[in-house]
């Protein structure tokens, strides 16, 4: 019932399994083919790509399923002038990125939109100058960014706009002693993260802060061992995996940010993770994608 | 999925929810092929909005379905009239909000919301406003509903001001704030702006803004968003973009520009001007540090006769943009070797705000009544944060050993933000060591001995000749360090470095020592291979010094150096 429940986002979760096979070096487990098979037909004529088959094309699915694509060298199985010729047309004239035809604006899909033509290398087909503006315009009073320009604060918005600035070359903008406060103030007395100020501790904000930290270059700023503790506290030791916080259920989405927060924290039976794309490390490297992190 | 507890059942209780289980997947699984085909068939009707509802119902993200239903009202607008198009609106609004009811966070949810209200032709603004009102009564951190509500201000015009009535109120009667406060710091600025400073508040208001924030936390000390919002009130606005310094080396023929923030300026739409004498000259300019695109410190080398020593003297004037108040002038005298114009850190706020009586007043009282706080709350981290704060912004200097005391207080208090707390005592204690180095009008700065983790504001220390920074934690001199181009002498003794890429292409760099530090192998060292004045290198109590034949490898790595000392 969860499987059929979930097929609205199956492509991010075929690209959360993947990727999390491949930082364990199990990548070769997978059917490669059969996800070709799936991932082919997902492509509308509009060139964006769906969740699953009968679902409509989204920028957000158009990412992963290019994540998978590039996981297995396979880009080739898509038309990849129509993908940029998709994004190219969600751009606003705000500089914003709407997510698909009916027009929802949100910096995660800004990110969605340079980090699928980064992969691709055709940052240059859309306006970056005016995307920056936007994104910029998203910067709050806390050095963090929101879904809009007036939107609060959110660890998984900011992740987006900093990867989003590291595309971009523009981390420069970012007052980054000001966020990595913010965002080293997500760590709670357990030892876990939050997304935003007096919320609950959850896996996946290992990632979103994380990422975020290694981006601007204060991952140090985060009380490392305490984190790894709590992370390893949200595996079950029946099932395998990660839940959100100990105790409760797991699913391939906690599992995946849980195994990449490790990562970022240096554990050594986990393939190097890039903090922008979510990606083992060799992956971006292999395709020489141009990043520059701050120190 | 997020906050579901994972629970041990019995075998009958498992099976019977197996069994209901399959029997909601079959429906489940009914409607979305009936949908389907509908769709195939380009049947656009009653009956998919129902069964796309009863999907959506249960499972609010399947985005298409909401997709499938704006398909469904495009066609009713030009199929059907307009009272009845306005009532299916109507529906659709009651629809949504039953749905928002089960689920309030659905993305889908909120932006078809959006859509809807967008295409009615008689929109009910005010009812979308109490609708959040009540939505943010049951949850007021629900930013899904805060944006909704940013929607339907735009589109009603609701002034501003109302809006941040709106936020006082919920601030003085509720504890969960944050998003008020966020909310707030968009409006103030647009209600009561401070006409010099971009984004910030008429210092009036700014006072009274002070005393309520005060309030907050005097009332809820472990109120976090309250001390983060304050922390904003007292910081200064970002600082518009600056020519620094200008610096002119005749014997080097060489021009330095330091910039307040990094900017580009080899991109298209930039120009830095050169005048010498009032002849425009277009040279090439270069980033101190080679690949970066944006940099804030840049320089460029003079062609041959340029700086003649035939002349009394010369003047070298940039210009950014054909921007007249982004300039800067230097006069270099005959017989000078090098001449510079700079702005004071203290003129230029770079540190901290220029205050009025009034509010240098206002917050020496507050520091007072937050000392206060502090002796009933001696755990309050927040309390000690911001007693450093207010100490920084009323007088840096003076305060000085007070606020190393309330750091060990903090790391104490939150132990797990030591790192922070660290990095960020390096950043204002670096601080205090260039405003003395003003004050003392001299080109050298002492940072020793002061548990600096990190290097901060090496952009305005391009005129430094002679740095002390032994005795810290630092692990490493960044690329940062490329701008410390008058850089003369170099003392970086007892540290734990390990890593001096930054030590590289420094032209006036003749004497370093890095005594008792962490560098493993010549290769570390390479960086210093640029460095072509240098003769002076002291390496002793390393672990590099104890590798087989190392002065001899070092003598081939760096040939320039006449004195390489490793015991």
């Amino acid at each position: 019932m969860e499987y059929c429940m979930s097929e609205y986002l199956r492509m991010s979760g075929v690209y959360w399994g993947l990727t999390v096979m491949d930082l364990m070096g199990q990548l070769h487990r997978m059917n490669k083919d059969e996800i070709l098979e799936f991932v082919k037909p997902c492509q509308h004529e509009c060139g964006g790509i769906s969740a699953s088959i009968g679902h409509d094309p989204h920028l957000l699915y158009t990412l992963s399923a290019v994540q998978i694509l590039t996981l297995y060298n396979s880009l080739h199985v898509i038309d990849v002038d129509k993908v940029v010729e998709y994004v190219k047309s969600l751009q606003q004239p705000d500089g914003s990125f709407a997510g698909d035809q009916w027009g929802e604006i949100d910096t995660r899909f800004s990110f969605c939109a340079v980090a699928t033509l980064a992969l691709l290398g055709r940052l240059d087909a859309v306006d970056i100058d005016k995307a920056v503006e936007f994104v910029l315009s998203c910067m709050n009073f806390d050095g963090g960014f929101g879904c809009r320009p007036g939107s609060e604060s959110h660890a998984g918005q900011i992740y987006c706009c900093t990867g989003f600035l590291a595309i971009t070359g523009q981390l420069h903008q970012v007052n980054a002693d000001l966020l990595g406060w913010w965002l080293c103030e997500r760590q709670l007395p357990s030892g876990g993260l939050n997304g935003r100020p007096e919320k609950l501790p959850d896996v996946c904000y290992s990632w979103w802060v994380l990422a975020s930290l290694k981006i601007i270059g204060r991952l140090h700023w985060i009380d490392r061992e305490k984190l790894e503790h709590f992370i390893l506290a949200c595996q079950d030791e029946e099932t395998g995996g990660f839940a959100d916080r100990p105790g409760d259920m797991v699913d391939p989405f906690h599992t995946l940010f849980g195994i990449a927060g490790l990562s970022l924290l240096g554990n050594e039976q986990i393939k190097p993770v890039n903090p922008v794309f979510c990606m083992p490390e060799e992956v971006p490297r292999r395709i020489n994608v141009k990043l520059e992190l701050l120190n | 999925m997020h906050g579901r507890i994972k629970v041990k059942s019995t075998e009958e209780q498992k099976e019977q929810k197996a069994k209901e289980r399959a029997k909601k997947l079959q429906f489940y699984q009914a409607t979305t092929a009936a949908i389907s085909e509908k769709r195939k068939d380009h049947q656009f009707d009653q009956e998919v909005l129902e069964l796309t509802g009863q999907i959506l119902s249960v499972n609010p993200d399947y985005a298409t379905y909401w997709n499938l239903r704006r398909q469904i009202f495009l066609h009713f607008e030009h199929e059907k009239e307009p009272e009845e198009v306005k009532s299916i609106h109507q529906k659709e609004l009651f629809f949504l909000e039953t749905c928002l009811r089960v689920n309030p966070k659905s993305y889908g949810t909120w932006h078809h919301r959006c859509w809807v209200m967008d295409h009615m032709q008689e929109p009910d603004w005010k009812r979308e406003l109490e609708l959040c009102n009540k939505f943010l009564e049951y949850d007021e951190r629900n930013f899904h509903c805060w944006d909704y509500r940013r929607f339907v201000v735009q589109r009603s015009a609701v002034p501003v001001e109302e809006e941040l009535a709106y936020t006082s109120r919920l601030i003085s009667t509720n504890f969960s704030n944050y998003s008020s406060w966020h909310y707030r710091s968009t409006l103030l600025p647009i209600v009561h702006p401070d006409h010099k400073r971009q984004g910030r508040i008429s210092e009036k208001i700014l006072l009274k803004e002070y005393e309520l924030v005060q309030n907050a936390f005097f009332t809820d000390p472990n109120d976090q968003s309250a001390w983060f919002y304050y922390r904003w009130l007292l910081g200064r606005a970002d600082s518009l973009l600056k020519i620094n310094c200008l610096y002119v080396n005749r014997d080097q023929r060489r021009i330095l520009v330091c910039f307040s923030r990094p900017v580009n300026v080899l991109s298209k739409s930039s120009k830095l001007i050169l005048f010498v004498d009032q002849k425009l000259i277009l040279p090439e300019w270069r980033p101190v540090a080679g690949q970066k695109t944006y940099s804030c410190v840049w320089l460029c080398d003079l062609p041959e006769c340029t700086l003649d020593n035939g002349s009394l003297h010369q003047d070298i004037k940039v210009v950014w943009d054909g921007d007249d108040d982004l300039q800067k002038e230097c006069t270099i005298y005959k017989g000078k070797r090098e001449s510079w114009c700079r702005d004071s850190a203290t003129a230029e706020e770079l540190f901290r705000c220029q205050m009025s009586v009034e509010k240098s007043t206002q917050l020496q009282s507050e520091l007072e009544s937050c000392k206060q706080l502090q002796e009933l709350e001696p755990d309050n981290k927040w309390c000690l944060l911001t007693v450093i704060l207010l100490m920084r912004a009323l007088d840096p200097l003076g305060y000085e050993n007070e606020t190393l005391q309330y750091f060990k207080a903090l790391k104490v208090a939150d132990a797990m933000r030591t790192r922070y707390y660290n990095d960020l005592c390096s950043k204002f204690v670096i601080e205090n060591c260039i405003l003395k180095m003003e004050y003392a009008e001299v080109r050298v700065i002492d940072m020793s001995h002061k548990n600096l983790t990190r290097l901060c504001y090496l952009d305005q220390m391009v005129l430094v000749t002679h740095m002390n920074l032994s005795g810290n934690q630092l692990t490493c001199l960044p690329p940062s360090f490329l701008t410390m181009q008058c850089l003369e002498v170099l003392n970086a003794d007892d540290n734990s470095i390990e890593n001096v890429s930054g030590l590289s292409n420094l032209p006036q760099l003749e004497e370093v020592t890095l005594r008792n530090n962490c560098i493993q192998t010549p290769a570390d060292l390479q960086p210093l291979a640029s460095c072509l004045k240098l003769s002076f290198l002291d390496l002793k109590g390393n672990p590099v010094c104890n590798l087989p034949n190392i002065h001899s490898e070092l003598t081939l790595l760096l040939p320039q150096v006449k004195e390489i000392i490793l015991q």
